[in-house]
């Protein structure tokens, strides 16, 4: 049963953080798939030696695109539950097992939270939580969905959300479009708290500010087209 | 009716290029329709120089030439919309042609390769 489980890295451009990302991920006894979504570097050097499936993009097509990728790949060797895991070290494995329990427990789709009580936000900066705020409003108009967080990359999925998930967006759009489908398929969803580590490296990796913008342009057009 | 030779010239223009976004257009019906409605306007507009005028006066606008003017920014909007509509599309395939290459030549764990074909010797 425990191979069942894939957890799907979606990297770009990371380096060696990537390679500490799934050290940590392995001990878990779970298949990791990194998907490489076209960067520079061949990651396949950097994780010589490491028991993980290796997909790669031959161009950059966006995280919604490498994650739908790894989503294919799962369900094809007949993953039973799957768990999206941020190649930049933010997220913490040890969450993982309460977010399997929580799909055992019923649930089809576990999303993390950072703002449910129990969750640590660690040098989270002020303006990213007035953000995270806003994108949250966002969403909630959207997709009808309403949760504690927005765009949280942590996330586990059972087979049946598997199935009735099909991401279109390819960029960072994709964290709403989940949304948007766990509604329409009306897929049993929940929420839990995790730990997320702002290191300085994802804080310059991660999202600025305006390209919430660009989030809410890829939406409306996506209603559109 | 008298004609001048501007009106010739425009009409050998718009004729081109109704021809040529037809022959771009390949089985879109509707692209091929909006354009021809476009094309045909263009033309009907030069043969009959004082239609808009006229057709402005019906609608409340005071000039001919400001009505085709508002007419021209609706065109290029829809213009400018179904070729983004023909991006997303593009884009779309090549994500799928992308990812169909990505799961062919996915690198699997060496350990996982024997216990998978043992698996399907069984």
């Amino acid at each position: 049963m425990k191979d069942k489980v894939y957890i799907i890295v979606p990297s770009y451009n990371e380096g060696a953080v990537l390679a500490e990302t799934v050290r940590a991920l392995l001990p878990l006894g779970h298949e990791v798939v990194v998907v490489d979504d076209g960067s520079r570097d061949d990651p396949g050097e950097l994780l010589t030696g490491l028991p993980v499936h290796l997909l790669r993009h031959a161009i950059n097509l966006g995280q919604g695109a490498a994650l739908q990728t790894g989503m294919d790949y799962a369900k094809r060797c007949g993953a039973a539950a799957v768990v999206h895991f941020d190649a930049d070290g933010q997220h913490d494995p040890a969450d993982i097992a309460r977010f399997l329990a929580a799909l055992a427990d019923g649930a089809d789709v576990v999303l993390g939270s950072r703002f449910l009580p129990g969750a640590e936000r660690q040098r989270m900066p002020m303006a990213k939580q007035l953000l995270l705020q806003g994108a949250r409003v966002v969403n909630g108009l959207f997709t009808g969905m309403w949760l504690s967080d927005a765009h949280n990359g942590f996330r586990a999925l059972n087979r049946r959300a598997l199935t009735a998930i099909e991401l279109t967006e390819n960029r960072m759009a994709h964290a709403s479009e989940i949304l948007a489908l766990i509604r329409k398929r009306r897929l049993r969803v929940r929420e839990i708290a995790v730990n997320i580590v702002y290191s300085d490296y994802s804080r310059q990796k991660g999202q600025k500010w305006y390209n919430s913008l660009n989030i809410i342009v890829e939406l409306i057009m996506n209603k559109l087209f | 009716m008298q004609t001048y030779p501007i009106q010739w010239i425009l009409l050998g223009g718009i004729g081109l290029s109704l021809l040529l976004a037809v022959a771009v257009l390949k089985n879109q019906l509707l692209g091929r329709l909006f354009f021809i409605c476009q094309f045909v306007l263009g033309m009907v507009f030069v043969l009959v120089p004082d239609l808009s005028s006229r057709l402005a006066r019906l609608v409340g606008i005071g000039r001919g030439t400001d009505l085709i003017l508002y007419l021209f920014i609706v065109f290029c909007y829809l213009g400018g919309l179904s070729i983004l509509a023909k991006f997303r599309r593009l884009e779309r395939n090549q994500t799928l042609l992308v990812r169909k290459l990505a799961l062919a030549s996915a690198q699997v764990p060496e350990r996982k390769q024997v216990a998978g074909s043992f698996e399907g010797r069984q």
